[in-house]
């Protein structure tokens, strides 16, 4: 079965190519064709867990070495799941833009890159996958076309190549000194190599990655590109990829290819912390629906790298599972966001005010998802949140811990701003049209916030399922190497 | 002698990004930082000749980006491109 694993690479490219050609036939049959596409390659993602044996991999060579292991399978399900309940939405939202066809094929492209980076083995193939996401994304920034997309493109674009030449510079470092991309032939040939050398590939990946996952010294163009794309590509841009190509790159390295170090872990803890204060007091004072959100973000990926950064087993699981948790409720958000943007014009905080009456819905899953994030019981976000903070105890940093519930309050703060100007207060200006978003986008905001509700309620089924076998595969630290270059 | 003249315009290139203000020496300057590096790449191995495709795909999406800004600002300097803040 694990020819499966090539599938899901090839099958986003080609549905790409098939949707640049289908720019003639009537709009429902394009849908139909996507949604069918998104079906299938979440069902693959899913399908896939019955097939890999548990805590063990699931190899597959074709030029590259292609591997599934407990961390890039949950990153696999997250990614296709989250794109198919997106397509699902993007269905109805994106009828108001000209050339829906080439915004689906481009979404594809970035699915294929992102499913890309998670499954390659070595270094390269990731290096060529993010690039092939990256191009897709800064194209997907700009696709509203207005002066606002472009310059945020602009940004976005110099930053991210920026980051690709640093990632392209640490690879090749690694290649010089071992004379291989593949991370589980490097990782044993690079360990006995001197420390500054070591020392300058960590640090060329951490800038790399860094930028591309949006911690607070390359934050800058976050902020500006996750709200200037269109409503379902700032879900997917700040759900799936900043963790993806950013979060998932820099742990897969620096576990199991460089292997964690006291040193890597206080810099990763560093910039944890920095980044979830930073984000999150920067959020505070934004008045764009969607630019609060984007901030949220960096201010949350914060949360996941401190706990990743601590090292210890507890660390991993609540960041994982706050990596899991954050996928969901900020890709609702987003929606949400969406939503009310497509019924009312704007984003701006000021002019929104009384549409929980107007829209339900919408008002409904945003409450629920602005619950999780702030860390409410029973939602999903509180028990990862706790799951970090008591690991930080358990390390013995107190400090980090009083940090993280900091953060916490600030972040319920924030969002009872957003509650109080959007959905409830008097209404400032009424919706274009009454009701609520056609039903295709509620449809995805009510499954995005079940999973938040379902996954909080039954949060052990979820850590034995989904959340220990990446924790397994991370704490197997540099052992990586021996199982992949064991299994054959 | 190559690796000299690759870090040569590796330099040149990061001049172009950092001080200059029009969007097309900008442009011109990564184009030049991303042909340092794939001579440096090239002379690790000929494996690493594959990014040399993506780089071309960056260069042509980025030269698309800088004309449609050049559409709708109809300036090419970047110190007046300045919609979004916060």
């Amino acid at each position: 079965m694990s020819y499966l694993l090539p599938a899901l690479i090839i099958f986003p490219i080609i549905m790409a190519l098939t949707t640049m050609a289908l720019y003639r036939v009537r709009r429902i049959w394009l849908d139909g064709i996507v949604l069918t596409a998104g079906l299938a390659v979440a069902a693959a993602s899913a399908w896939l867990y019955s097939v890999r044996p548990f805590n063990n991999l699931l190899l597959f060579n074709f030029g590259t070495r292609l591997v599934l292991d407990g961390l890039s399978h949950l990153l696999l399900l997250i990614a296709n799941m989250v794109a198919f309940l997106i397509i699902i939405y993007a269905a109805a939202y994106m009828n108001k833009y000209s050339a829906k066809e080439k915004f689906y094929a481009l979404f594809f492209l970035m699915l294929a890159g992102i499913n890309g980076t998670i499954l390659a083995g070595d270094l390269l193939s990731i290096f060529i996958f993010i690039e092939l996401a990256a191009i897709a994304a800064y194209a997907l920034v700009a696709f509203g076309k207005g002066k606002r997309e472009m310059e945020a493109a602009l940004k976005y674009f110099l930053m991210g190549e920026l980051a690709s030449i640093l990632i392209l510079a640490a690879i090749g470092i690694v290649y010089a000194f071992t004379g291989t991309f593949n991370i589980a032939e490097a990782s044993p040939l690079f360990s006995d190599k001197a420390g500054y050398v070591r020392g300058m590939a960590a640090a060329l990946f951490l800038a790399g990655f860094g930028m591309k996952a949006g911690l607070v010294p390359f934050h800058s163009w976050l902020p500006d590109a996750h709200p200037s794309a269109p409503a379902p590509i700032s879900a997917m841009l700040s759900g799936v990829l900043i963790k993806a190509l950013g979060v998932y790159a820099l742990i897969r390295v620096f576990y199991n290819m460089l292997g964690m170090s006291p040193q890597l872990s206080s810099v990763l803890l560093a910039l944890g912390t920095i980044s979830m204060l930073v984000g999150v007091i920067l959020a505070l004072v934004q008045w764009d629906f969607k630019r609060l959100l984007a901030y949220h973000s960096i201010s949350q990926i914060g949360y996941v790298i401190l706990g990743i950064g601590l090292a210890t087993p507890m660390g991993i699981m609540g960041g994982l599972f706050h990596l899991f948790n954050h996928s969901i409720f900020k890709s609702l958000l987003f929606l949400n966001a969406g939503a009310v943007e497509y019924k009312t014009g704007t984003r701006d905080l000021q002019e929104l005010g009384g549409l929980s009456g107007a829209m339900p819905v919408t008002s409904k899953t945003a409450l629920v998802a602005s619950f999780s994030i702030s860390g409410i019981p029973p939602f999903n976000g509180f028990w990862s949140k706790l799951f970090i903070i008591l690991a930080c105890v358990q390390a013995g940093k107190i400090w980090l811990a009083a940090a993280a519930v900091a953060c916490s309050i600030l972040t319920l703060a924030s969002f009872l701003k957003v509650q109080k100007y959007v959905f409830f207060g008097k209404a400032h200006s009424t919706p274009q049209n009454k009701g609520d978003a056609p039903w295709p986008m509620g449809m995805s905001m009510i499954i995005l916030a079940l999973v938040c509700l379902l996954c909080g309620i039954f949060f052990p089924v979820v850590i034995s399922v989904l959340i220990n076998p990446a924790v397994v595969a991370l704490a197997n630290g540099v052992g990586y190497s021996k199982m992949i270059l064991g299994g054959f | 002698m190559i690796l000299f003249s690759a870090t040569i315009l590796f330099l040149i290139g990061l001049y172009a990004v950092m001080v200059k203000k029009d969007l097309v020496k900008i442009l011109l300057g990564i184009i030049l930082i991303q042909f340092s590096a794939e001579i440096y790449l090239v002379l690790l191995g000929e494996k690493m000749g594959s990014t040399v495709l993506i780089e071309m795909a960056v260069a042509i999406l980025l030269i698309a980006i800088v004309a449609r800004i050049y559409d709708r600002f109809e300036t090419m300097d970047v110190t007046r491109i300045r919609e979004l803040k916060g």
